[in-house]
């Protein structure tokens, strides 16, 4: 299971990084994309993995799941996507000009 | 009293208010200001007590801001501060018409605080800092006349010869400190130093240091070289400061480090060394700067020379050998300045007969050549002689040697003295006049020499016997011109002799011209070899495509990676995750398919179906491993990240390029993902403690309230991360608007016209959407939800709009609006940090307003602010990349 979980990230980020050593604009954009989700899984993963555990706190709950990387990783995805943004715009000005 | 160590920052502060004077007034007002200074400081040395202050810094790495005055150094302050003072003055004249004048002054003054701080410096760490300030200032004042190659070639050459000197300074202060336990010069006194090889690298580095600062053999050649700075600027850094840092360190470590073998030999042989060769160079020199620049290697040489004798007999002549030294070179050089002004030409030839001809600078310079000759009644001489003195009391043979030195160093100054004398050719061109600035400034430091004679007895009691005293260690009476017919005496009129009839036997000797010598000759092999790599090295990294530049920095990455992978060992799996019934089973498959897909997708479609199909997965992913809010954050992000992506793939005219290196691009890109993998393996099997975690799952519902520790994170325990993150997005959104500009007219998507049903059928699906939305928001602190997710839902229906061509959505309508979100966004989210402020509680503490199980604090309003800050960058993209630009 756990062998699973990383070897579909290793998946994400060699395809991230195919995608972006392709040196079109376009496969700049993908690449990021990919890389991100490879990224975001590897803080999650790498806090520890837990199937099933209560996610908020009631009074019956216990060994729950770790809040820390939650949030680390919800930050990141909003970052990414102003990232993801941000270059769409570079990308908009480029084919521009 | 204030404290005597506030005279450190005066000439800095005076540096404040060169702006605001006129140009004219300002030189006379510092000089003033800095003789005050010099002369607060006589009462110091004539008490003949050590003055300490000290203030920890960071304590940490042992760094005080630790000062010291003994009376040697404040004997020296006073010898910086007036001719500092002189030079001030004469630099203001001397610029007068140059429009850089108010750079120059500012470089100077703040040189002289620097300086001030390598003498006054008790801690290591602290005159380390200071030696690197005179530096730096050293280059800018050599380079001031920047707009010439030469001169900046030959300033960088100071700085890189110096700077490397620094270096290695540091490194055997660091050592000294390991060695002894000493973290300051005061810790030295009672410190017997071993003969262990870290005692012997400590020497050797701070001698390197030292001699790279002092401009001593090998690194004699930047010295003369830094002539290429402006008259003043030699002036000073000549006679008080820069080079006699590094002597002066000598000199200050002399009695501790004397004890190590190395450090006598050594210095006694690059100190006469230095002389050598500056002599062989003066006999050649045309320039009368250049000359002077030779007698102050020489003179560096002597001083290096005692300083490694060491003995509180050598260091006695050394305090008196630098007040000397000090006081006639600073008008010398100020002089060739006046020549040169009057002459319009520095060349020896040129200068013939100046003497007669400038009464005024002519006095001072044969008043200042004598001493330099040591003849008496001047200082020079007691220098001369006590330097002679300590030399035969080390060793006959030394002293010889000395005296050889000495007579040549004499023949260089006779060189200089006698074109002065001579007759002024008939068909000279004519003179030009001196200002009388100048003139005055050149007899400051001069008059310093005339008036020590004339209170010569109270001089040389109360401050030159209590300056020795305390740099020798050992009680000093004073500085007699007379001691008796003794070997010094001797050997100090065989110099001059000897010096007097090889300058006869020379004179006829037609000058040579200079050449590089050897060592410069190395150092520019040196450089361009360094250049040559950094060349080579930049084009073997740099191919000019981005591709090329990422796969090199990935597989640095990569390659530290791999290194640590060594370390530690191959884990021992533990299956946390049971295998049964599980849907990842099933996930795992089409995240890879999809992967696959999206890594390879060439058409806008592809591309945007196979991210949408990862994005989605992933987003199970976060909710099958117990991350609900991450699973609703992913989903809609991804929806409107494809939305987003869609308005430019579709638009942008896509090339169909021809695809190179797939097979080097896919065995890279596989060996980094199993190079992740195999690092993910290994970070999942270590088993850790979450003290963080545990401290915000214990708290977050006694301290915040709130059930949902991964919001109560973001919008309460790390609310700073997130308003630096909210604050960025505005920054990101801001860029859009500068780089796109303003939205004009708008156009639907190309093929995607809205059809009727989708027309009729979208504002229900906004209705619907929004309140949910604020539904998200408010249930966010003890459920799912929160700011983050309810914006995207907000951002979500808008869209969905725009999609529509809903007619509420104008250009200008959505620009006004994404305006006003960011900006009450960021005034909302810092509003709720900056309250607490009126309680007088830190900023972003937490204010609660309670009603049984209902809670409203300052967080829901941060909260708030983050959602409309989110919204807001969303439509601002939204509308750049879904209303087409005319």
């Amino acid at each position: 299971m756990e062998t699973l979980i990383a070897i579909s990230i290793g998946l994400l980020i060699a395809s991230g990084i195919y995608r972006l050593l392709g040196g079109s604009k376009i496969d700049i954009v993908v690449g990021l994309v990919l890389l991100s989700q490879g990224a975001n899984l590897i803080i999650l993963a790498s806090g520890g993995l837990k199937q099933n555990a209560p996610a908020l706190i009631s009074k019956s709950s216990r060994d729950m799941a770790d809040p820390l990387p939650q949030a680390l990783v919800l930050t990141a995805i909003v970052i990414g996507f102003g990232i993801l943004a941000f270059i769409l715009t570079l990308l908009t000005r480029s084919s521009d000009s | 009293m204030p404290s005597p160590f506030l005279l450190l920052a005066l000439p800095a502060l005076l540096a404040l208010f060169v702006p605001f004077f006129p140009r004219k007034a300002f030189g006379p007002f510092a000089a003033i200001a800095l003789l005050a200074a010099g002369g607060l400081l006589l009462p110091i040395v004539a008490a003949g007590e050590d003055l300490f202050f000290d203030t920890a810094w960071i304590p940490q790495l042992g760094m005080d801001f630790a000062l010291r005055i003994t009376p040697f150094s404040a004997w020296f302050g006073f010898l910086i501060f007036t001719i500092g003072s002189g030079i001030i003055l004469y630099a203001s004249t001397y610029f007068a018409q140059n429009p850089r004048l108010k750079t120059i002054l500012p470089c100077l003054l703040l040189f002289t605080s620097a300086m001030l701080g390598v003498i006054w410096s008790d801690n290591f760490l602290l005159l380390f800092l200071f030696w690197e300030a005179t530096s730096l200032l050293s280059f800018l004042l050599v380079g001031f006349h920047h707009e010439k190659e030469d001169t900046r070639a030959k300033a960088a050459q100071a700085l890189l010869v110096t700077f490397f000197g620094g270096a290695a300074l540091l490194v055997g202060f660091v050592l000294l400190t390991l060695e002894t336990g000493a973290t300051a010069l005061s810790g030295l006194q009672a410190v017997e130093l071993s003969n262990s090889p870290l005692a012997t690298a400590a020497v050797v580095l701070i001698i390197l240091g030292t001699a790279t600062k002092s401009a001593q053999f090998p690194f004699h050649f930047w010295l003369p070289n830094a002539m290429a700075g402006p008259t003043p600027v030699s002036a000073f850094l000549h006679s008080a400061t820069m080079v006699k840092a590094g002597v002066f360190l000598l000199a200050s470590l002399a009695p501790v480090l004397s004890a190590h073998p190395v450090w006598t030999p050594t210095l006694a042989t690059i100190g006469l060394l230095t002389v050598a060769v500056s002599v062989i160079r003066g006999l050649r020199e045309q320039d009368m700067k250049g000359l002077l620049a030779c007698t102050t290697l020489a003179a560096l040489g002597f001083l290096t020379l005692l300083a490694g004798i060491g003995t509180p007999a050598a260091l006695k002549a050394f305090v008196i050998f630098l007040t000397a030294h000090a006081l006639y070179k600073a008008p010398l050089f100020l002089s060739a300045g006046n020549l040169e002004k009057a002459f319009g030409s520095r060349q020896l030839p040129d200068l013939r007969g100046a003497i007669a001809h400038l009464p005024w600078t002519g006095a001072i310079i044969v008043v200042s050549l004598a001493s330099l000759l040591g003849l008496p009644p001047f200082p020079g001489f007691l220098g001369k002689e006590y330097l002679l003195a300590a030399a035969w009391e080390s060793s006959p043979w030394l002293a010889v040697a000395t005296a050889l030195a000495a007579a040549g160093a004499l023949c260089v100054g006779l060189r200089l003295l006698l074109p002065l004398l001579l007759k002024r050719p008939e068909q000279a061109p004519p003179l030009k006049k001196v200002p009388a600035a100048l003139s005055l400034a050149t007899t400051l430091p001069a008059l310093a020499v005339v008036l020590s004679l004339i209170a010569y007895p109270w001089v040389n009691k109360s401050l030159w016997a209590e300056a020795a005293t305390s740099l020798s260690g050992k009680t000093v009476s004073g500085f007699y011109f007379w001691a008796g017919w003794n070997p010094a005496l001797g050997l100090g009129l065989g110099a001059l002799a000897l010096s007097i009839a090889a300058t006869a036997l020379l004179v006829r000797r037609r000058s040579k011209t200079v050449e590089k010598s050897f060592f410069e000759e190395v150092y520019d092999t040196l450089v361009r070899a360094l250049l040559l790599i950094a060349k080579g090295v930049s084009r073997l990294l740099e191919k000019g495509t981005l591709n090329t530049h990422l796969a090199i920095m990935l597989a640095a990455i990569g390659i530290v990676a791999a290194i640590s992978l060594r370390v530690t060992e191959w884990p021992n799996l533990t299956a946390n995750l049971s295998d049964q019934y599980n849907i990842f089973l099933a996930l795992a498959p089409a995240l890879a398919i999809s992967t696959i897909v999206a890594a390879r997708a060439q058409t806008p479609l592809t591309i945007l179906v196979s991210l949408g199909i990862v994005g989605l997965l992933i987003s199970f992913i976060y909710l099958w491993f117990s991350a609900p809010d991450l699973a609703l954050t992913q989903l809609l992000a991804e929806t409107l990240i494809l939305f987003l992506m869609a308005g430019v793939l579709f638009k942008a005219r896509h090339k169909a390029r021809k695809v190179t290196g797939k097979i080097w691009r896919a065995t890279f890109a596989a060996s980094a993902g199993l190079l992740v993998t195999i690092l993910i393996l290994k970070s999942m099997a270590l088993e850790w403690d979450h003290p963080v975690s545990d401290f915000y799952l214990a708290e977050s519902k006694p301290s915040a309230f709130g059930a949902n520790v991964v919001n109560v994170i973001l919008v309460d325990f790390r609310a700073l991360d997130t308003l630096g993150e909210i604050v960025v997005l505005a920054i990101a959104a801001l860029g859009a608007n500068a780089a796109l500009g303003a939205a004009r007219s708008r156009a639907p998507l190309p093929g995607l016209t809205a059809s009727s049903w989708m027309s009729a059928g979208l504002p229900l699906v906004i209705a619907l959407l929004v309140p949910t939305a604020l539904w998200f928001f408010w249930r966010g602190h003890n459920a799912p939800g929160g700011g983050f997710i309810a914006a995207l839902l907000v951002a979500a229906s808008i869209g969905l709009g725009l999609l529509g061509n809903s007619p509420a959505l104008t250009p200008r309508r959505m620009r006004n609006l994404s305006r006003a979100l960011l900006i009450g966004g960021l005034a909302i989210a810092l509003l709720s940090a900056l309250l607490p402020l009126s309680q007088g509680l830190p900023f972003f503490t937490g204010l609660w307003f309670h009603s049984g199980d209902f809670h409203l604090g300052t967080p829901v309003l941060f909260d708030l602010g983050v959602f409309l800050t989110v919204i807001g960058f969303t439509m601002n993209y939204l509308r750049h990349f879904h209303i087409s630009r005319s």
